[in-house]
């Protein structure tokens, strides 16, 4: 039996929407889809009239399907929006090499500037070389502190006004259940800000913020865009995967439970007796920071005196020893969030 | 590895197998790495008990008749005996002052949700020959419809009839808890207890942190699992003086005083279900396994919540028809724009869709309502007394009243 979209009531249903459960077809999908990202950009103000917004380019599902609605939301609603793509190169053999190709497709497909900025031109190390010093265990830590870093050299770089990256209420809501389990109570205070401002004044936003995974690669499918889904070489943060699993089972038990959390997530205010980090700027690199050294200036130096545990885990001793000034401990220890 | 404070006067190392507080007993207890012989173990359980009392603002326990919930698991059967030695002053104490005035031992007998066989005589039996001091009382969950023209089979039907249409077996468990809380606040408040005594673990505790913001709860969970919460019902605080307990601490508690022969044997909904049947199961088998790996998680989690505070948004005047929490204004909004239901760009949303009243309802019991069958009779325009008097009419019990409506709109009603 050939079932009608439950929106139109006209066209073929050709999908049960994961977010909803309704069956819908193509159009109203795209429809759906694309104003909620419309809504969470214009109830959140995220952008002003002549923005240069630069999105933050990957090659993967989520950042090629935010370059593509952005693109259309611009024309469509008229932001007025000047959009480049960023790309950071991290030098992982065999995995961001193929995906800046994709990438370097989409700045063709998409006709938007691109900008590639590497580990490798700005700290001298690439992610393959920190492996082969620090191991596999730690190596995420590394990538994470530099690719926040890097992206915001790269936005100073093309002059731009904000930075848009590609996270989705999946990996919000993840961090939300991740901060709770580690007793981050700083940081998840601030995960739930849909636009955050460092010291360099760049303002970086999550237009996907309520937009589920699942929608993002049915998207990215019927659209038949194009992207590059391999997972990273380097294995992933194995706490973080008992997180991802649970909000699968979450998901699957009551598709509503990732907005659910995310509106948990929202509504939590932590007493102000807990002592929150107070940011500064790094006295050697002039990037913001929770110490009077960033957290990139302590993992690179950590690298280049041979010392790579520098920086990791509880660095307060270490960082004594070898004559770093601390005030209070690092509030960095795992991701970049 | 030398460390600056090995110096010659420190004490030496207890050997594996004896009990770090005393040194002296071999240990047979374990817990979060430490070793207890029986006594010490005891000793501080008890200990970790009276202060929970005595670091609650409120503590000020004469005078105060309180209401101990006891479903008879192995928590409140912990309870239920740590609250006996609390209660006891020996002679020798004389100086010191009893805690609360009178304690009432409050039993809901769930079964007929279930088409279980009563555990009522069973509880009532524990209190009555261990605890006779104490007052039970007993209270059958369908008696939440205090209409006295129903008969019990009546009562237990329309009970039945709520929970099959109630929709997920998530939004079932929430509804039984809400409706257990209704009962044992109602009872508390009819016998003049200003004081209910809850069991919740640090376990049990974590898991709530943890199933409450997977159903969008953050708005209301600081007041859902605090240890020492007041106004949030009329005279009445409610205390969680197990919080900092783990289920493991209680399980050896109650194993060291022998009262596992004296469990009431619980069925729920969920009693045999696989952990994928609902979010509450899902959670504590998330939170059990991930404690197995990481003995921490149960107290990083706990220690978490406790630094949650009150939204500055919260006023007592808007509550939740059902599980009595603040309503978060604008909740429903949010959700609208951002799960866009049609293809007209306006803020209404289209017929059919899934909205519930906000007036009456919070964020997540919209959510639970959403899954039941009833839910498109709650009109989403009426006034909030019609919408109040719908949802009564579906079979859901509520703490609020045409009053409690009333004064809310009050300000908006012209005078006839």
């Amino acid at each position: 039996m050939v079932k009608t979209c439950v929106i139109c009531d006209a066209a073929r249903a050709v999908l049960k929407r994961p977010k909803t459960g309704q069956q819908i077809c193509k159009e109203c999908f795209y429809h759906v889809f694309e104003t909620e990202i419309h809504h969470t950009i214009i109830d959140n103000h995220l952008f002003s009239r002549g923005d240069k917004v630069a999105i933050g380019a990957s090659g993967g599902k989520d950042s090629t399907v935010l370059a593509h609605v952005l693109k259309t939301l611009n024309g469509r609603y008229n932001y007025g929006l000047d959009l480049f793509l960023l790309s950071v190169d991290e030098g992982i053999t065999g995995y961001r090499d193929d995906s800046l190709e994709t990438v370097k497709r989409n700045q063709q497909q998409y006709d938007l500037p691109l900008k590639i900025v590497s580990y490798e031109e700005l700290y001298h190390w690439t992610m393959d070389e920190i492996v082969k010093e620090v191991g596999l265990k730690n190596n995420c830590t590394f990538c994470g502190v530099f690719r926040r870093q890097a992206l915001d050299r790269g936005a100073a770089m093309l002059d731009v006004d904000h930075i848009v990256t590609g996270h989705n209420a999946d990996d919000i809501a993840e961090t939300i259940l991740m901060n709770i389990l580690r007793g981050d109570t700083p940081r998840l205070q601030r995960c739930t800000e849909i636009v955050t401002t460092g010291e360099s004044l760049i303002r970086r936003s999550k237009p996907f913020k309520y937009t589920y995974e699942k929608e993002i690669v049915m998207y990215a499918y019927f659209k038949k865009l194009d992207y590059f889904s391999t997972e990273c070489t380097y294995s992933p943060n194995a706490y973080r995967g008992y997180a991802r699993t649970f909000l699968k089972d979450l998901e699957a038990i009551r598709p509503t439970a990732i907005l659910d959390i995310i509106q948990s997530g929202e509504a939590f205010q932590i007493k102000t007796e807990v002592k929150m980090p107070v940011q500064q700027t790094c006295v050697r690199c002039g990037y913001m920071s929770s110490n009077e050294l960033c957290k990139a200036c302590v993992l690179l130096e950590g690298l280049n005196r041979g010392l790579p545990k520098l920086g990791i885990g509880k660095t307060e001793r270490l960082r004594k020893q070898h004559n770093l000034q601390v005030s209070e401990k690092p509030v960095i220890t795992e991701t970049a969030w | 590895m030398s460390d600056v404070d090995s110096g010659p006067l420190r004490a030496p190392k207890p050997k594996a197998g004896t009990c770090i507080k005393c040194k002296t007993r071999p240990s047979t207890v374990v817990l979060r790495h430490v070793q207890y012989c029986k006594d010490c173990f005891l000793f501080a359980t008890t200990g970790k008990f009276r202060s929970a009392f005595g670091k609650s603002a409120i503590s000020n326990t004469t005078g105060h008749k309180a209401m101990v919930a006891f479903s008879g698991g192995p928590s409140s059967r912990a309870l239920l005996h740590l609250m006996k030695g609390f209660q006891h002053v020996g002679s020798h104490q004389s100086g010191q002052k009893r805690l609360f005035d009178e304690l009432v031992i409050c039993h809901i007998d769930e079964t007929a949700a279930f088409n279980g066989s009563s555990t009522l005589d069973m509880a009532r039996v524990v209190v009555d020959t261990e605890y006779p001091d104490f007052t039970f009382h007993g209270q059958l969950i369908e008696d939440i419809y205090e209409d006295e023209a129903l008969s019990s089979i009546d009562k237990k039907e329309k009970l039945r009839q709520l929970f099959a249409q109630a929709g997920s077996l998530t939004a079932k468990e929430d509804l039984l808890w809400h409706i257990k809380m209704h009962l044992l606040v109602k009872a508390a408040q009819k016998l003049g207890c200003t004081r209910l005594i809850l069991g919740d673990s640090a376990t049990r505790i974590a898991i709530k942190v943890i199933s409450f913001t997977a159903k969008g709860r953050g708005y209301s969970l600081p007041l859902e699992i605090g240890g020492d919460i007041h106004g949030l019902y009329p005279n009445l605080v409610i205390l969680r003086p197990l919080k900092d307990m783990l289920a493991k601490e209680i399980a050896i508690y109650d194993h060291s005083q022998g009262l596992l022969n004296s469990l009431v044997p619980a069925t729920n909904f969920s009693t045999m279900a696989p952990p994928t049947a609902s979010i509450d199961r899902a959670t504590e088998e998330f939170i059990v396994g991930l404690d197995r790996d990481f003995p921490s998680t149960v107290s990083t989690i706990v220690r978490t919540a406790s630094k949650l505070k009150l939204a500055s948004s919260m006023n007592g005047q808007s509550r939740c028809a059902l599980c009595h929490m603040p309503i978060q204004s604008g909740s429903k909004d949010w959700k609208q724009r951002i799960t866009v239901q049609s293809t007209q760009c306006t803020r209404d949303s289209a017929p059919g869709t899934l909205t519930v009243p906000e007036n009456i309802l919070c964020y997540a019991c919209q959510t639970d309502l959403s899954e039941s069958e009833g839910w498109s009779r709650l009109a989403d325009d009426a006034s909030p007394s019609t919408q109040l008097e719908e949802f009564r009419s579906l079979g859901y019990p509520t703490l609020l009243t045409q009053d409690d409506m009333h004064q809310r709109i009050k300000d908006f009603l012209l005078d006839d």
